[in-house]
């Protein structure tokens, strides 16, 4: 018996670097915001910081990446 | 433009040289990780082409050079007592070599006498630094 996905899995794609920041930032931007009062960045770096060393290192940021996308 | 399009969740395939890039643009210090305030620096500005002219800024300022030794090229003019005389603020370079002010300035002269002379005295005075020269 097969399993036929009723989603269309969409393809993976490859992006230019300006397109992909645009993507990140406005994602950051829309995780950050919160009603009525300043975009709380800090609860999103916490989110990203794993260890919470205080500093995000590349696999934590590839990992971050992975999520958003 | 199909409207379906954006209902879609977009899927990144990011290479490595892309992370890299991507990472480069936080990290504006250069320590190869990103703290709250790059972070937070990049998400305040309102679009993308200023965080990375921002990023890029404060790279160019970090990267120059504190105590490089001016040397003088031998296709260039000659200028006697220009380019680099008086005193020097040597700061200690992080993790490479460091001179005192002193060994800079006499660097500084050698160089000077060395690079100003005609080539049979240049010559000269390169094979008897060679023969001073511990080795």
């Amino acid at each position: 018996m097969f399993i036929v996905p009723t989603h269309p899995i969409p393809p993976l794609v490859r992006l230019p670097l300006q397109t992909m920041l645009k993507d990140i930032h406005a994602e950051i931007n829309r995780l950050a915001k919160s009603k009525g009062s300043k975009p709380k960045f800090r609860k999103v770096f916490q989110s990203i910081d794993k260890d919470g060393g205080g500093q995000v290192d590349v696999s934590e940021f590839v990992e971050a990446l992975g999520t958003m996308g | 433009m199909c409207a379906c399009a954006c209902l879609l969740p977009r899927r990144f395939k990011l290479s490595v040289r892309q992370v890299k890039q991507i990472s480069l643009v936080f990290d504006a210090d250069g320590t190869g990780n990103i703290d709250y305030d790059e972070f937070v620096r990049f998400c305040q500005f309102k679009d993308v082409a200023s965080a990375v002219a921002a990023s890029k800024a404060i790279k160019k300022k970090k990267k120059k050079p504190s105590n490089q030794v001016e040397e003088r090229q031998p296709g260039s003019a000659f200028v006697p007592g220009g380019g680099g005389g008086g005193a020097s603020k040597a700061a200690p370079a992080k993790g490479g070599m460091s001179f005192s002010p002193q060994e800079l300035e006499v660097s500084r002269a050698q160089t000077r006498v060395f690079w100003g002379c005609p080539p049979l005295l240049h010559s000269l005075i390169s094979r008897s630094l060679w023969y001073l020269s511990p080795h």
